[in-house]
């Protein structure tokens, strides 16, 4: 039973948009919000919106973002009480949770423990399986040399997945459908998951037949309450990179809903869990043969929170603060219900023309659509440079609306009034992706868009008309319309400023 | 390209440039009345100082447009398109022979160096290891070919377009060529 701990000061050891969504939450609860930022980031906008800010290091992540010891020093220097980590880089590291601990400093997530347990793929498994919850086949190789983790896939029987042991989000994760390919992808798997998380150790995993990713959001208190706040459907997926992600789920019938939702709560409760946390399954089949398995549990917010937001009416962040505040949950499951349909779309800097390649650049032109029902939540703005230091995620579009339909079509609307000029986006890759037929009559799965990839790129053609447009930025024909506007304008707001009535000149005598 | 003809008592010129999109180029008019020409056919083009742009006609065009030095950029319809005022670059590699330089897609970090000078290489060997975002990309052969040199040190950070090897067809001699691969 933890006594209340109000929190006065919050650090957010993170960037982009997320950081930006957590200073905004501290700014409407009366907390000072302490941005940190690497030396690629000192003019960042999340270091703008924050009321503090501390360098904590050079561009590397490694030596800034990822760095224990330089986030809890800048905690110790701004004397912040509480610690948010976001989603990536420290926020799925127990060593964090535990120095927070040690310092006295409230860790906006679960205790260190509960996040090294679900963190190690084995021990969560281990968990689930005691708490009744279904798990997808796989282990981590005793042996962890090739010929090891080659026999251990032979024993689990191909395709397999092979995976980071340490982490989530996708990272080092590769399909191998038989040995020949497991024997070419070990190698690199192996050096991207020591690369993102420090540790080379590789999971194993049977890959479900074009399964659907379903995640359950769950929120528990210090005080023994757990609830869920029901699915989200990640299936939109690129290489295990989720795209688009919608709630509530177009394929789960109000029983399977129920079930997954019970097992979620469980499956917390079982692990001690605090704070807001995500259980991530699969499902396999449709209406009453579906069958969904444990995948993992992500201890910490999820990228895609908003969709849950808007559907439940609940704002995770402020539910979080409150939580790691030592409060107890303000509701009980029967408060809940979902209400209308939200979808999330990712924007990356990656061009989906050249195999998605991370892009960098000066963003020349920003503008955010205005729609009703649509929520950006963004980490630049105009004149900021994007960097390939850390992940290319530039802002996150979220339509609400009655109905799946309508929502899709509100996000596309949306994503058609939304430039970003100076470097490549993957909006035309949305575009494509929310108007394809298989999208709108909701029959996806994770490896949809890479089955069907094709259909999905740009032409690389140019009309005509677009070619007009950029010579606007030359053409003296349209800028001299245009300078005329401008001078007429000054004059009209000159002349305003002449006859405009000016309170101090028609002032009368003062009164005695 | 300037004409200036005299209107009236001021002077005004009809300019004429060349836009780049990939490999296509496009004979721009920026006419004096605010129309734009582009390969004969003609627009009329609204620009307020916003960087919105409406392409009159049916249906018309609203766009949004930004340059940088020679690039402009351009996003209509929910594309975005980058095109260039440079002139042409110079030859670009021969597709025909796999000889020239690879060059570097994006800024990124050489994390390996696969191959040895005078190593011959068959099409789709993985010649260098960049790395990006915590991804690895791999740079491979586009044909068979023997590389000639090698113009980067594993651990170096790579801008977009610097050469990293350079590759001779095998099979025949080449000649040398300039310009760099498409990314």
């Amino acid at each position: 039973m933890g006594a209340l701990k109000p929190i006065r000061r919050l650090l957010i050891a993170n960037r982009g948009e997320i950081a930006v969504r957590i200073a905004r939450a501290c700014r409407e609860m009366e907390i000072e919000s302490v941005a940190v930022y690497s030396d690629a980031d000192a003019d960042a906008l999340h270091v703008r919106v924050a009321d503090r800010a501390v360098r904590i290091g050079p561009a590397p992540a490694a030596e800034s973002y990822l760095s224990v010891e330089a986030i809890l020093s800048a905690a110790r220097q701004t004397r912040a009480d509480a610690v948010h980590p976001g989603y990536g880089f420290l926020s799925e590291r127990a060593p964090l949770a535990l120095g927070c601990e040690e310092a006295g400093l409230a860790f906006v997530g679960p205790p260190a423990t509960v996040i090294e347990r679900l963190g190690s793929k084995i021990e969560s498994r281990r968990l689930m399986e005691a708490a009744g919850v279904p798990i997808v086949p796989g282990l981590t190789p005793a042996d962890q040399t090739d010929n090891g983790v080659l026999s251990a896939a032979q024993s689990l029987g191909y395709p397999v997945l092979i995976k980071a042991s340490a982490g989530g989000g996708g990272k080092g994760m590769r399909a191998a459908h038989d040995e020949i390919q497991a024997r070419e992808l070990i190698g690199a798997a192996r050096r991207e998951a020591a690369a993102a998380f420090g540790d080379g150790t590789l999971y194993l995993e049977r890959l479900l037949d074009r399964p659907r990713h379903i995640e359950i959001q769950i929120l528990a208190d210090e005080h023994g309450h757990v609830v869920h706040l029901f699915e989200r459907e990640c299936s939109l997926q690129r290489r295990h990179q989720k795209v688009i992600e919608e709630s509530p789920s177009s394929i789960l019938t109000d029983a399977v809903r129920a079930r997954m939702g019970e097992a979620a709560v469980t499956a917390a409760r079982a692990a001690g869990y605090v704070n807001a946390g995500t259980l991530e399954f699969l499902l396999e089949g449709t209406d009453q043969e579906a069958r969904f398995y444990f995948l993992e549990m992500n201890t910490r917010l999820q990228v895609e929170h908003p969709v849950t937001e808007l559907v439940t009416g609940v704002d995770l962040v402020h539910a979080q603060l409150a939580v790691a505040a030592g409060e107890r949950l303000a509701w009980t499951q029967s408060d809940f219900s979902q209400r209308g349909h939200a979808v999330e779309c990712r924007i990356y800097a990656e061009d989906p023309s050249t195999g998605f390649l991370p892009q960098a650049g000066r963003v020349l032109l920003y503008r955010e659509p205005r729609f009703p029902g649509v929520r950006v939540d963004s980490g630049i703005t105009e004149g900021d440079v994007v960097g390939i230091n850390y992940d290319p995620l530039l802002a996150k579009l979220v339509a609400y609306a009655p109905t799946r339909r309508q929502a899709l079509a509100r996000a596309a609307a949306a994503l058609r009034e939304f430039p970003i000029l100076g470097l490549r986006t993957n909006i035309p890759f949305l575009l494509r992706l929310l108007e394809h037929p298989a999208v709108l009559a909701g029959e996806v799965h994770t490896a949809f868009i890479d089955v069907s990839l094709p259909a999905l790129i740009p032409p690389p053609t140019i009309p005509a008309a677009v070619v007009a447009a950029a010579a606007a930025t030359d053409g003296h024909g349209a800028s001299e319309e245009h300078g005329a506007t401008e001078k007429q304008s000054a004059t009209e707001k000159h002349g305003r400023t002449l006859t405009r009535a000016d309170p101090w000149s028609t002032l009368g005598r003062w009164g005695r | 390209m300037v004409h200036a003809r005299p209107v009236g008592t001021v002077t005004v010129a009809d300019r004429s440039l060349v836009l780049r999109h990939g490999e296509r180029e496009f004979r721009v008019t920026l006419y004096e009345d605010g129309r734009v020409g582009v390969d004969g056919e003609t627009f009329h083009v609204r620009r307020r100082g916003d960087g919105e742009v409406r392409v009159k006609g049916d249906p018309g065009l609203h766009a949004w447009v930004a340059r940088a030095g020679d690039a402009r950029w351009v996003f209509a319809q929910g594309s975005t398109f980058e095109l260039s005022a440079a002139p042409p670059s110079r030859a670009r590699v021969s597709r025909a022979g796999y000889s020239g330089s690879l060059t570097a897609p994006m800024p990124a970090t050489v994390r390996r160096v696969e191959v040895r000078v005078g190593q011959l290489v068959a099409r789709g060997d993985t010649l260098i290891v960049l790395e990006a975002m915590k991804m690895e990309l791999p740079v491979k052969a586009e044909g068979a070919g023997r590389v000639e040199a090698i113009r980067c040190r594993e651990g170096e950070l790579v801008e977009p377009g610097e050469p990293l090897v350079e590759l001779s067809d095998a099979s025949t001699r080449s000649e040398p060529v300039g310009g760099g691969q498409e990314p």
